[in-house]
């Protein structure tokens, strides 16, 4: 390729660099960059790629209704599993179309109802159109969404996840339950029990070992205990040994050539960059798993992760399959077994790639009893909530931001909780009014612009009296609130501007009142403490040696020791420090990085 | 500031409420010398009612530190919050002086 090429190259896919220092949380055993073993590696990567082989039984409802034939439906379904398997795969190299990470594709289910009802009115091309359209969209707006951040904060991506959890709830309690005509199936929250119980017991309880298999180990005590209930059995196994040992999924299913219609292609359009939106929300996720000192979503990667989502739909409309995106589900798995390193994407794509060879595969995992996959659906569940509420309260909350978070999720949980608020809009709204994620997160999006409206990201006071640096803690505070700060930087900056005043005194630097200036983005807390008197300059810091401070007479080794520590304290608190004098004032500039 | 003081199972604790600045670490240091001076041997400072603690604050633990040494006595420090036991932490103070979690922890340890 030419210079030119590649400089085009670069620019609209930037190459790929990972820059983030990370920390392994506690509860992870082996994070992205990290090698595990070959043996861990590969029952983590089989564990993602029975996950969402369970999930493929939308796929042959949605074939169902498309009125596939018994051979075109395996085709179908093996071209499907052939697309997951090889955008999972891309997500886990490191190249600058894919995120590096353990991110696993999977059939989308509200993606379903939107291909099938536009194949419905326009005919399956049309619908494979939309794809093909949408897939490049979204390739192309993935590397705009850094500049978008402020647009995304965090609580909208929480917003979003305590949704993505309630949107579980349903068709997990109903598989959990078997719950049917208000009817509770005991064998079947029985044998959910069995997966739910022993999956937090060796989440919880097991050894690091045994965190690993313990999805794996829920599964097989659900099937134990579905054999003894006669919920799976002879018939499940002849239904399997009945399919060929080996085939590729070509030929059956005729693809369909892509026509372009606008009205069939708008739908899908809006329904694909919602669920790029959502792939933010895996990124954030996945991102915070692998480091305990997160503080904001490293954009670069998500960018790249949803340049890959659009390569997948871009795939699933060339090869006339469901549109596919990230799996919600495969974090709470990546959780649950501690590992998210990169390398058991590849593996769970080689996995899913052979399996769509095998068809005997794909019939024993849709064959698996529902119950177990309610248990894994809820297990989920339970871990959106609880990451979307961390994220949703990462940030300081005032009236503005109370109300966008609770009115989004209050509408989102209606529209979920309550359908017959939406049983009447005209079916090609249907996708996005009826799905609770959609329109909660769409609040969010909203009401976070309005209520940026008329706030000042700067502010400024003048600190006076002995509690001036009580004031400067308050103002920073109410700043805080409003502006939507991370509170632990808040905190931090109150520490140093009261730090700095006290030295200031201490060193008689400063002759009057001074002005606490303040300016907030989404990266940075800037502050400057602008005063009459001398500029403030730090001696280098020393290492504290209590015995010698023990050991003096009287205290003013003590009082030195204390001097030197407030430019201690200050240096580490504050990412940059910077003093001048002008005039008979000076200013203390203090710089945090958000 | 009011800072709260008692005395169980023969240890001194000092409750400062607020902030442990420079308006009222002296305050505190004159409580913590009387008390020293009274007789008392070990000090336990509970930071469940701080909120914010300056380097005057961190003058005051030394202080103390420095008071009963020569009495062979001790001091610990308990219920620090985020602020102030990253401050603890920058100024190097918990390689040498004990944080415990709750003020049960920080007695048990005082008397061991």
């Amino acid at each position: 390729m030419s210079a030119f090429t590649w400089q085009f190259l670069d620019k609209v896919f930037p190459p790929f660099s990972d820059k983030v220092r990370r920390e392994k949380p506690r509860e992870m055993l082996f994070i992205v960059d990290e090698k595990p073993n070959r043996s861990t590696v590969i029952t983590a990567g089989v564990q993602h790629a029975l996950v969402i082989l369970m999930v493929i039984v939308y796929v042959v409802i949605a074939g169902r209704e498309l009125g596939l034939s018994d051979a075109e439906l395996r085709s179908f379904v093996s071209l499907e599993i052939i697309v997951l398997g090889a955008v999972t795969m891309l997500q886990g190299f490191q190249t600058r179309f894919s995120s590096g990470h353990l991110v696993i594709h999977t059939p989308s289910i509200v993606s379903a109802g939107t291909f099938v009802a536009v194949a419905a009115s326009f005919g399956l091309g049309a619908a494979t159109g939309g794809l093909i359209l949408s897939g490049i969209i979204v390739i192309l707006l993935a590397r705009f969404l850094p500049r978008l951040q402020s647009v995304f904060p965090p609580e909208i991506t929480g917003v979003l996840l305590v949704l993505l959890g309630f949107s579980l709830v349903e068709g997990g309690v109903q598989r959990f339950t078997g719950l049917v005509n208000s009817e509770i199936s005991m064998p079947s929250l029985l044998v959910a029990s069995t997966v739910l119980g022993s999956i937090v017991i060796f989440s919880v309880w097991g050894s690091k070992r045994m965190r690993v298999f313990a999805m794996a180990i829920g599964i097989v005590a659900g099937l134990v205990v579905a054999t003894l209930l006669g919920l799976f059995g002879r018939e499940q196994v002849q239904t399997v040994l009945e399919q060929p040992l080996f085939s590729f999924p070509f030929g059956a299913y005729q693809i369909p050539t892509p026509t372009l219609v606008i009205a069939a292609a708008i739908p899908i359009l809006i329904i694909e960059v919602i669920r790029a939106i959502d792939s933010i929300g895996t990124g954030v996720a996945i991102d915070q798993m692998n480091n305990s000192k997160w503080r904001r979503p490293d954009m670069p990667m998500i960018s790249r992760l949803v340049t890959c989502h659009g390569i997948g739909v871009l795939l699933n409309g060339l090869t006339g399959t469901l549109s596919s995106g990230t799996s919600s589900v495969s974090l709470g798995l990546a959780h649950a077994t501690g590992v998210t390193a990169r390398k058991v994407a590849i593996v769970a794509g080689i996995v899913l790639i052979i399996s769509a060879l095998l068809p005997q595969v794909a019939a024993f995992i849709i064959l698996i009893p529902q119950p177990v996959m309610g248990a894994i659906i809820v297990y989920t569940a339970a871990y959106m909530f609880v990451v979307g509420s961390q994220l949703v309260l990462s940030r300081m909350i005032n009236t503005r931001r109370m109300f966008m978070i609770g009115i989004s999720i209050t509408v989102g949980a209606a529209i979920i909780l309550m359908p017959d608020l939406t049983a009447n809009v005209p079916s090609n709204l249907k996708p996005i009014l009826g799905s609770g994620l959609t329109m909660g997160v769409l609040t969010a999006i909203l009401l976070n612009q309005i209520f940026r409206i008329g706030v000042n990201q700067n502010a400024e006071i003048t600190l006076t009296g002995t509690h001036a640096s009580s004031q400067a803690t308050k103002f920073l505070e109410e700043c805080g609130a409003d502006w939507g700060s991370r509170a632990d930087v808040i905190a931090r900056a109150g520490v140093a501007v009261g730090e700095a005043l006290e030295a200031l005194n201490h060193a008689e630097l400063i002759d009057g009142p001074a002005r606490l200036k303040a300016n907030f983005d989404e990266y940075k807390l800037s502050l400057s403490l602008i005063y009459p008197g001398k500029s403030i300059s730090f001696e280098p810091s020393k290492k504290l040696d209590l015995d010698a401070l023990m050991n003096e007479e009287g205290d003013d080794a003590l009082d030195a020791a204390m001097s030197n520590m407030s430019g201690v304290l200050i240096k580490t608190l504050a990412d940059r420090v910077s003093s001048t004098e002008k005039h008979g004032h000076a200013e203390l500039k203090l710089t945090f990085v958000h | 500031m009011s800072i709260l003081t008692s005395n169980v199972s023969g240890v001194y604790i000092v409750i400062p409420n607020g902030r442990l600045d420079t308006n009222t670490s002296p305050e505190a240091e004159e409580l913590i010398t009387d008390a020293i001076v009274s007789g008392e041997t070990r000090v336990v400072m509970d930071f469940s009612k701080t909120d914010y603690i300056s380097s005057a604050g961190l003058r005051v633990i030394l202080k103390t530190a420095k008071l009963l040494k020569p009495m062979n006595g001790a001091v610990a420090l308990c219920n620090a919050n985020e602020q102030i036991h990253e401050v603890l932490e920058i100024s190097g103070f918990l390689s040498m002086i004990n944080l415990l979690g709750s003020l049960d922890e920080a007695l048990s340890t005082i008397n061991a």
